[in-house]
């Protein structure tokens, strides 16, 4: 017996913080290990194998600990185990029963929790063939008792037990002297731990693993950061030519069978978690005494090895010059715990996972077959748990490495752990085949049909030119409305007579194939009719939008080569015809429109400093109206609410894709585009079947039906696109509430047009909170290309490139860009179009959109580069440096603008300034000063900490509105004021400061317009109050309509 | 102090060729399981700690002898 002095144990800090962690996690057998002895039935007889088992347990004391939290977490050592009681389950099993009773046994006995607070931490089985030809042990042991290096103690103590080297009094002497070894072990590891050197060398390296980006596998939108630990595992064994060269490369090299694992896992890693460092977490022997190495025991310690990956680097470099001197430096610093390292990093702690590393990395060759007779073969199984998001095991059996990946199945479906697999297989295999090639050559395409896989809708395109195919419609439907606006509804035919008239007169100031006219009209049946006669010409039409800066249109206009404008004089030189002048004269000829030719330029924000205007061609377009008219059922009684601006591409999709299948355009107008409520009665009362709106504006629109009981019996397709989709119950009802209507989100680049979609409605009972983009149109290729620079497999992200017949010709008298964003097409011919957007292919094969590779952002569906923004700043006088970010989330939305000056930065003439140059959307809301731009250690420009400082400074200022004297002239702008207040969620509103000064955007100040109209029962001229939008302005709008009622 | 050890001879039995000072240890086999079960054969007696941060240094067979010459003698202290 041990007296209660000799039994108490003072563990070490790994152990305590494993005990941390299995208290917190709810599977209670997360912990549990399972290891398999194979013996030889021959050498050890079915009679010695549970007396050899209760020795064992004797002479190893870590067995036998158990562990109580207090006067202070500690273990104690319980006598050695008599027969009765033992936890020892025995099989007898036929002969082709064997294999799957021992399997059976260890997912009995694997997933039963311990209580280790009373003990026993292990429990064994054993199974023998009645004919003698197999036998096995399985030991089950909670991983505080043992770990990976314990396997070999085991082993030896098993052979020297069933040899009876280690038999009667020799077991008692023996256990006393490995108690006392496993003090000594437990004395030297606590001393360590606590000297000041090894603090410092902790805090040194933990500031390091700051800076290594975290590695998510399959990441997602909404990826679960709590997981219950099932776990999965998928496995692979090289074969003996493999096995060979690997031991060949190692020697080449110089370096262990772990280094080579760590490099070529670590950069399996990089690859599916697009990142170029990676912590790949492995347990390094921590014993110390000589003593130690006889005993089972929890002595490792699980560090992170920094795989660093660059791509052009050779294998051989790779290993000998990086990986190699990272273990090293592992292997250095083995004194510094985990728990160290976690308390110094202070990494992310919200989730239930590993605070430090989601891979493992575990070598489990400590058998050695060599020594041993009894024991001819030990392995370790899953427990059908997952410690970790993705866990390698390497186990070299009968002189080939078996390796598994073990992963949690709520993390990372079937799919991708077989691709994982995958790459690991290919990437061992060509690492060991040649040590010249560099890490990118190690991985291979994906399949390329994943790419080309598209919705399964056809594409018929029924002419040869966008103006040939509507003389087709015409002639099919002469009589059907074309278009429908508030003044003027117009047949096909007429339609046609018109446009060909216009035609006449382009001819007439000779317009002709090539040539770009700008296009500035008031009406839709104007824009509508000059479209067709521009491409009757065989020319191009850009969209020039008179809300934009004179300086900008000039610019488009100049970069486009446009000369001749229809409609409203925007910029200054250029000839302006109005389409009454059109109608004068000319003579008509017959289409000059062909399939090479051009059909629009629409501008969208660059990157450096200008909008790119985007070139775009016939096929793209033609594919997309043979697919448009397929997948939303269009036809001739299909109704299209023409609402997006004529300067986005949207706007092709509602206009020409109906009026080549006989339907009919309906303008939005009398509604203004950002009135909500005035829009619904419109869509109800046009009784349109099509929509298309922007992503931003869907909730407004949903809520305004709700509110005001609107039904939309007739609306059959409610697209939206611009900006990543996100959906919850409230817009869903909308859809159970209308089942013949089909949401679709559409995705595309200006530059691509729209190339994907993802439809959902009332039948689908569970909708995606974000929503994927879908799949691709017919002809279109969607490449997520890796930073490998591969096709990427399932659940990898990567850019997606556009190819097939979608990109657009580039971008106008620009080919410097155009060259760097349209490339070769290396997978499948043609060109691509680079989308900068980063995207993951789900297993099953439609693509989600996970952010940008860039600094573009979206603000209610605008796409903005912020370097287009900064560049206007930093050329305003006194501004030495600008950074632009986007600050808040969905409708809210916003810019905010750093600026570094030589001293006192105008911001008054700043804003001027950005007023004049952008697009309203694009002139930042708030403008902050800085002493110095924030930088991350790697010397970037720190954008998350400028994200964080602008909320920070912009509650700040709303502080400080709220505390200002709110002057109002009466008690209408005191409630005005409140209204305000409410939908900005601010304290308080003055009465002379613009609202957007508070956050306000198109769509709140159209809610807070509808509850106006609401309490006072009279419309506000949406138009006057955007002259000058404040509380004093709206008052006075409210009191005019009062008086005029 | 105890008496000299053959040192050649014991890394003998765990290595997988022939070997002088200056060969790498991993060209004769000598990996890190290896080296530990030396320095538990070596070492002066069970007490003897290895500070095993000192194994990422060892390279060829001269560094191996010489680590486990120091293994070898010390007295229960803590060998770093």
């Amino acid at each position: 017996m041990l007296t209660e002095q000799q039994a108490d144990l003072a563990i070490t800090e790994s152990q305590k913080g494993l005990l941390v962690l299995d208290s917190r996690v709810a599977a209670k057998h997360l912990y549990n290990q399972i290891i398999q002895f194979d013996l030889d039935p021959a050498a050890v007889p079915a009679e010695a194998v549970g007396p050899a088992l209760l020795a064992l347990v004797a002479v190893q004391p870590a067995l036998r600990q158990v562990f109580t939290a207090l006067p202070a977490i500690h273990a104690r050592l319980t006598a050695p185990p008599t027969a009765e009681g033992f936890p020892l389950t025995h099989l007898d099993v036929p002969p082709q029963d064997y294999p799957e009773a021992v399997a059976a046994l260890a997912r009995e006995l694997g997933p039963m929790a311990f209580d280790l607070a009373t003990g026993p931490a292990y429990r064994f089985g054993t199974v023998r063939a009645t004919d003698n030809s197999a036998a096995t042990i399985l030991l089950v042991g909670h991983h505080i008792v043992g770990d990976g290096v314990s396997m070999g103690p085991i082993v030896r103590d098993l052979e020297a037990l069933f040899t009876g080297r280690l038999a009667g009094e020799a077991i008692a002497a023996k256990q006393v002297e490995r108690e006392t070894a496993l003090r000594k072990e437990l004395q030297a590891q606590n001393r360590v731990a606590a000297q000041d050197r090894t603090t410092e060398r902790a805090k040194q390296w933990a500031a390091a693993l700051r800076e290594v980006p975290p590695l998510v596998l399959q990441p997602r939108p909404n990826r679960p950061t709590q997981t219950a630990f099932t776990g999965a595992r998928v496995a692979w064994r090289l074969d003996e030519a493999e096995s060979a060269r690997f031991t060949q490369t190692c020697k080449r090299l110089g370096v262990t069978s772990f280094v080579l694992l760590s490099g070529v896992y670590g950069a399996v890693l990089a690859r599916h978690g697009a990142v170029s460092k990676v912590l790949v977490g492995s347990p390094f022997m921590a014993r110390r005494t000589i003593g130690a190495f006889d005993l089972c025991g929890f002595f490792v310690n699980t560090l992170p090895v920094t795989v660093d990956v660059d791509w052009a680097r050779t294998v051989d470099e790779h290993l000998a010059e990086h990986v190699r001197p990272a273990i090293d430096f592992c292997r250095s610093h083995v004194d510094v715990s985990f728990n160290q390292l976690v308390e110094h990093a202070q990494p992310d702690r919200s989730s239930n996972r590993n605070p430090l590393f989601s891979a493992m990395l575990a070598m489990q060759d400590t058998f050695d077959p060599a020594t041993a007779q009894a024991v001819v073969r030990v392995r370790e199984p899953g427990n059908g748990t997952a410690k970790f998001d993705l866990w390698l095991g390497a186990t070299p059996i009968d002189g080939r490495w078996q390796l598994e990946l073990e992963y949690d199945r709520e993390l990372i479906s079937p799919a991708v752990a077989d691709g994982l697999l995958d790459s690991l297989r290919t990437a061992l295999r060509r690492a060991v085949a040649d040590g010249s090639r560099t890490l990118a050559e190690l991985f291979e395409d994906a399949p390329l049909a994943e790419s080309l896989r598209t919705d399964g809708q056809p594409a018929r395109v029924e002419a040869a030119t966008l103006s040939q195919w509507f003389e087709q419609s015409v002639a099919a439907t002469p009589q059907a409305v074309a278009i429908e606006d508030p003044h003027n509804r117009l047949t096909y035919a007429e339609l046609a007579a018109a446009a060909t008239t216009a035609a006449a007169g382009l001819a007439a100031h000779g317009i002709g194939p090539g040539d770009v006219v700008g296009l500035a009209l008031d009406t839709l049946a104007d824009t509508v009719v000059a479209i067709m006669a521009i491409l009757r010409r065989g020319a191009v039409f850009l969209p020039l939008d008179s809300g934009l800066p004179t300086e900008r249109l000039a610019y488009m206009a100049d970069k486009a080569g446009c000369r001749t404008v229809l409609g409203a004089p925007l910029v200054p030189d250029l000839t302006v015809l109005n389409m009454a002048e059109l109608a004068e004269g000319g003579t008509d000829t017959s289409s000059l429109a062909s399939a090479d030719s051009p059909v629009y330029v629409m501008f969208t924000s660059g990157s450096t400093g200008q909008p790119k205007g985007v070139q775009m061609g016939h096929g793209p377009l033609l594919n997309l109206t043979g697919w448009q008219h397929a997948a939303l059922r269009m036809g001739r009684q299909t109704r299209f609410l023409q609402y997006a601006p004529l300067g986005f591409d949207v706007s092709y999709q509602e206009i020409l894709p109906t009026l080549l299948c006989g339907g009919t355009v309906v303008s939005r107008e009398p509604a203004d585009r950002r009135d909500f409520p005035a829009m619904l009665r419109r869509i109800a009362d046009t009784a349109v079947t099509h929509v298309y709106l922007p992503v931003a504006a869907l909730r407004p629109l949903v809520q305004c039906a709700k509110a005001n009981q609107v039904s939309l019996p007739a609306l059959r397709y409610l697209c939206v696109s611009g900006e990543q989709l996100l959906v919850d119950e409230e817009i869903r009802e909308f859809f159970v509430a209308h089942p013949h209507c089909t949401l679709v989100n559409l995705y595309g680049p200006t530059e691509t047009h729209a190339v994907t979609s993802h439809r959902l409605s009332a039948r689908d009972e569970q909708w995606p909170p974000h929503v994927p983009i879908g799949l691709p149109y017919p002809n279109v290729a969607a490449y997520v290309v890796d930073v490998t620079g591969h096709l990427a497999p399932v659940g990898v992200p990567g850019e997606l490139y556009l190819g097939g017949d979608c990109p657009a010709e580039g971008y106008v008298n620009d080919p410097q860009i155009t060259a760097e964003r349209f490339v070769a097409d290396r997978f499948d011919g043609g060109t691509a179009y680079r989308t900068g957007d980063r995207v993951v292919r789900e297993p099953d094969g439609v693509l989600v959109f996970l952010g940008r590779e860039d600094t573009q952002v979206k603000i209610r569906g605008y796409r903005v580069e912020l370097g287009e923004i900064q560049t206007v700043a930093t050329a305003v006088y006194g501004v030495l440096e600008a950074v632009a970010v986007a600050r808040g989330s969905g409708v809210d939305r916003e810019l905010a603008l750093f600026v570094l000056g030589e001293g006192p930065v105008d911001h008054e003439a700043l804003r001027a300034k950005l007023a004049e140059a952008l697009p309203e959307y694009m002139v930042p809301t708030w403008i902050f000063d800085l002493d110095r731009v924030p930088t991350t250690p790697t010397g970037k420009t720190d954008l998350d900490a400028l994200v964080a400082l602008a909320d920070e400074l912009v509650t700040e200022r709303r502080i400080d509105s709220a505390a200002a004297p709110a002057d109002y002239q009466d008690a209408l702008e005191a409630e005005l004021a409140g209204i305000w207040a409410e939908v900005l969620g601010v304290d308080s509103v003055l009465r002379d400061r613009p609202v957007m000064a508070y956050g306000a955007h198109s769509l709140n100040i159209f809610t807070a317009l509808a509850q106006v109209q609401e309490r006072y029962g009279v419309p506000v001229p949406v138009v006057d109050f955007f002259s000058s939008p404040t509380v004093a302005t709206l008052a006075g709008l409210v009191r005019t309509a009062l008086a005029g009622a | 102090m105890t008496a000299p050890l053959d040192l050649d001879a014991t890394i003998g039995k765990y290595a997988t060729g022939a070997f002088d000072d200056s060969t790498p240890l991993l060209e004769v086999g000598l990996e890190s399981l290896s080296l530990l079960r030396l320095a538990v054969e070596v070492a002066a007696d069970d007490d003897a700690e290895i500070d095993a941060t000192r194994l990422a240094e060892l390279r060829v067979v001269g560094d191996l002898k010489a680590w486990l010459g120091d293994l070898a003698v010390v007295d229960g202290a803590a060998s770093c």
